[in-house]
């Protein structure tokens, strides 16, 4: 053989060469973590797209918000302190007999589109919301009127307090929508035509991968805008979202509590507050059988929850057990509830016993897909249950549409449940009265009703308001139609190129239109 | 040669019809509820029943799927359910990142499959051992895996190349190449060892061959010998299993679209899947079988051109 073997120095070489091609490339790619000029672009990292850009068809609660709030401003804004202050309107109030509610209108706003904002812009874009959104903040308006050219006046069927929450950045029934928004509906799930702050470049966005918005030139309150752009980036796997946080692509993003600890060794900052409340619910009512309908059985199945350990194993630092529906600060929170349900399996035997299931029973439940640690939820608490005899067969469909499949089917007698935190007339409404988004089977509870009327004649946060709100909250949780097992943080991980990544009360993810570039 | 492949694209006009006609049924047999998805979960029956309506969804499935099929053969996709936006549109701007990824995928798997098989038959132990290693590890390291320990390296740890996103040629070329090196690595890994164990045992059987004796007898110089006959004699096998890989790439690349956030067919497809989107996900099916095909057509040109007893086959 040849021993000086040219062809494998030519070889060698060639690997070499792609080798530092590859390198040589790298070089146009890191621009991340340099201090330099104050950012003029905000970017942020989300986990889903919208579920519409029209605010009317968009979700809310989770960071779906935010591809609507960037561009539509609220009726009315709340502050970091919880309280609602003036957006597109200026004030706001109800009635004496609190049968109808009335805004004032901002003189000279216009929207993005150039169109401008009066009494009739919100009284088509009320009408359009009411008539397309799945969310009850519009139910119990009967009418929508212009009664100036700056003021609408909303009619009531019976008072609901829950109107200004509607109308803030979280409801997006405040998201007006202008008049040539509305004149072409279509067109809303891929331009935006509000009066934020930005407006979506139709260009540089591809759907469910990156949105990007610019400063809206006619925003009528440009000392609040920080940032000349603002991207949305969708990133659907938490590790590529950390990776993008820690080499500075990303300023902003919500992260699960497993990845605080690796989030915070790589100097991001971390904000977490109270935004929603996981557990289980019962849809015992739909079918009289069941010995779900049966109270005792529903507290025996409360009471076999060690809430803490589950709570301490899955939520970490950024969950608390809790048998209720409202947070710790939050009106209608009961603090000596939190003794009720008390981890006992001796004494949930012995209430299955009463209630006639000596030796238990079985179910069927589904996991609500998307919502994380909900997989790992559900076996925890079916696990606690098999140890008093209630043998519980789980589905865990991977995607919503096999969910909604399931619950229609009637064929499962839970499911799992990540609630976010709004009202605790909120959460009567949607889980215990009719109709509801989550009664699905429209269960008919009397006194569910009489409690909903009593908190709707006051403030949500008047002291009647309080006092009725709690007579709802000891009715729920006496009631055990869920399983609350913890209320969980929203965590939100940020660079020291941003300041300002805050929550607000009653506000389960903090408002991009608040980040600030740092010093 | 022109008969050949006169066969190979009527074969391909079949692919082309049959694979979104398979992927069609399998997703009109697949319960889920499309407008119940997108008007949410307390939406009323009516409702519900009035967006079926609309989207056509009442309708018999043969029937959707003639309407379908009709629209494919005058260029028309349809228009997705969950957005409303044309299938053309909705898939038009993320092809160029699926193809920027697969073909520089295909491209790295090929170049250093193959220097690395030819390096292993040089005799020098030190390499074939180097090639057995990485054979085992590309097989048994999953592109996930390697996707999320290559951000943590080159991107979180030394900053040097994007740890996510896509940026297009015509906006930056050199942010382009940055943002896919790292995807196109961890997508061609798997491959590599592919390539490089049939070059190898291609090139044995080549250098071991008569002529090759003959050549060496004669003072051929051994880059002469590797590059100018054995490899030439041995492309066929070679080429015939980089078709083969870049057909498994094109799975991978789903995974790694997600891993790197790029915006191409494959992360479309997991989400419209999810979504039911039946349009989007038949508009997906259309893409990859034509990248397919074209993929099999220009290999087995290449393969006709290379090697003679080809063109009769």
């Amino acid at each position: 053989m040849n021993t000086k073997r040219p062809w494998l120095r030519i070889a060698a070489a060639a690997v070499a060469v792609a080798v530092s091609v590859t390198l040589a490339a790298c070089s146009g790619g890191a621009k991340g973590g340099s201090t330099g000029p104050k950012p003029t672009t905000l970017t942020i990292a989300a986990q889903n797209g919208p579920l519409s850009l029209d605010p009317a068809l968009n979700g809310n609660g989770t960071p779906l918000i935010w591809y609507t709030l960037l561009a539509y401003e609220p009726l009315i804004k709340r502050g970091p302190d919880g309280k609602a202050a003036p957006g597109l309107a200026t004030s706001w109030k109800y009635s004496a007999d609190r049968l109808s509610f009335t805004l004032e209108l901002r003189k000279g706003v216009k929207f993005s589109d150039g169109s401008a904002l009066d009494a009739k812009a919100v009284v088509d874009w009320l009408t359009y919301y009411k008539a397309h959104t799945t969310f009850q903040w519009m139910q119990n308006v009967s009418s929508i009127e212009a009664t100036g050219d700056l003021e609408v006046t909303l009619r009531l069927s019976t008072p609901d307090p829950l109107l200004p929450l509607g109308f803030d950045q979280e409801g997006e029934a405040g998201a007006v929508v202008s008049p040539v928004g509305l004149k072409d509906p279509a067109l809303l799930g891929k331009e935006t035509h509000g009066a934020g702050p930005y407006v979506l470049d139709t260009s540089a966005t591809i759907a469910n991968s990156q949105y990007v918005y610019t400063a809206n030139p006619s925003y009528w309150n440009k000392k609040a805008v920080h940032y000349k752009k603002v991207v949305i980036k969708v990133i659907a796997d938490e590790n590529s979202t950390l990776a993008a946080l820690k080499s500075g692509q990303v300023d902003a993003a919500a992260i699960s509590p497993n990845s605080v600890a690796s989030a915070k060794s790589a100097g991001l900052t971390i904000t977490a507050a109270k935004a929603a409340m996981v557990g289980v619910y019962f849809f015992p009512l739909s079918n009289p059988d069941s010995p779900l309908s049966n109270l005792k059985v529903r507290q025996a199945l409360n009471t076999a929850i060690d809430r803490a350990g589950i709570t301490k194993t899955l939520y970490l630092q950024n969950g608390v057990p809790t048998t209720q529906y409202v947070p710790e600060g939050m009106a209608g929170y009961v603090p000596s509830l939190e003794k009720k349900y008390a981890y006992d399996v001796a004494a949930a035997k012995k209430l299955l016993a009463e209630a006639g299931y000596p030796n238990g029973f079985s179910f069927k439940m589904v996991v609500q897909p998307g919502a994380s640690n909900q997989g790992l939820l559900s076996q925890a608490v079916v696990q606690a249950w098999s140890k008093i005899g209630v043998k519980v067969e789980l589905s865990s469909p991977t995607a919503f549409p096999d969910y909604v499949t399931a619950i229609s089917s009637g064929d499962y007698a839970a499911t799992s449940l990540n609630f976010y935190y709004s009202s605790q007339l909120t959460d009567l409404q949607q889980l215990f009265t009719k109709p509801a988004l989550y009664n699905f089977f429209g269960s008919e509870i009397p006194k569910a009703n009489e409690l909903a009327t009593e908190q709707r004649k006051y403030d949500v946060d008047s002291a009647e308001g309080k006092k009725a709100a709690e007579a709802s909250e000891t009715f729920m949780v006496d009631q055990a139609l869920a399983v609350p097992v913890s209320a969980t943080d929203t965590v939100m991980a940020s660079t020291k190129k941003v300041t300002g990544v805050d929550f607000t009360a009653a506000f389960p993810i903090p408002d991009p239109t608040t980040f600030k570039p740092a010093n | 040669m022109i008969k050949t492949l006169g066969l190979r694209l009527l074969a391909s006009l079949v692919l082309l019809i049959a694979v979104p006609t398979v992927t069609f049924w399998l997703q009109a047999v697949t319960p889920g509820n499309v407008a119940q998805q997108i008007l949410g979960i307390g939406a009323s029956k009516e409702a519900v029943a009035q967006l079926n309506h609309q989207l056509g969804l009442d309708r018999p499935v043969w029937q959707r799927y003639l309407d379908w099929l009709g629209g494919f053969f005058h260029g028309d996709l349809g228009h997705s359910y969950v957005t409303g936006d044309s299938v053309a549109n909705t898939l038009g701007g993320r092809v160029g990142v699926s193809l920027s990824l697969i073909i520089g995928a295909l491209v790295v798997f090929s170049i250093v499959g193959v220097l690395l098989g030819i390096l292993s038959t040089s005799g020098n132990r030190v390499w074939g051992r180097v090639i057995d290693v990485v054979s085992t590890a590309g097989i048994a390291i999953p592109n996930f895996w390697l996707g999320v320990l290559l951000i943590g390296v080159f991107a979180v740890q030394l900053n040097l190349l994007p740890a996510t996103g896509y940026v297009p040629p015509e906006q930056d070329a050199g942010a382009w190449i940055a943002s896919l090196v790292l995807p196109v690595v961890a997508l061609a890994f798997a491959g590599i060892t592919g390539v490089a164990k049939q070059t190898r045992d291609q090139m044995l059987v080549s250098l071991a061959s008569p002529y090759a004796r003959s050549l060496r007898a004669n003072g051929a110089s051994e880059a002469s010998l590797i590059f100018r006959h054995a490899l030439r004699n041995a492309s066929g096998p070679i080429i015939t299993v980089l078709g083969l890989i870049f057909v498994g790439a094109l799975s991978g690349s789903v995974v790694v679209e997600n891993i790197f956030v790029l915006p191409g067919l494959g992360s479309q497809a997991v989400l419209s899947t999810t979504q039911r989107d039946l349009p989007v996900i038949q508009g997906i099916a259309v893409y990859f079988t034509i990248i397919v095909v074209v993929v099999n057509v220009v290999i087995d040109v290449v393969n006709t051109i290379l090697n003679p007893k080809a063109r009769t086959a």
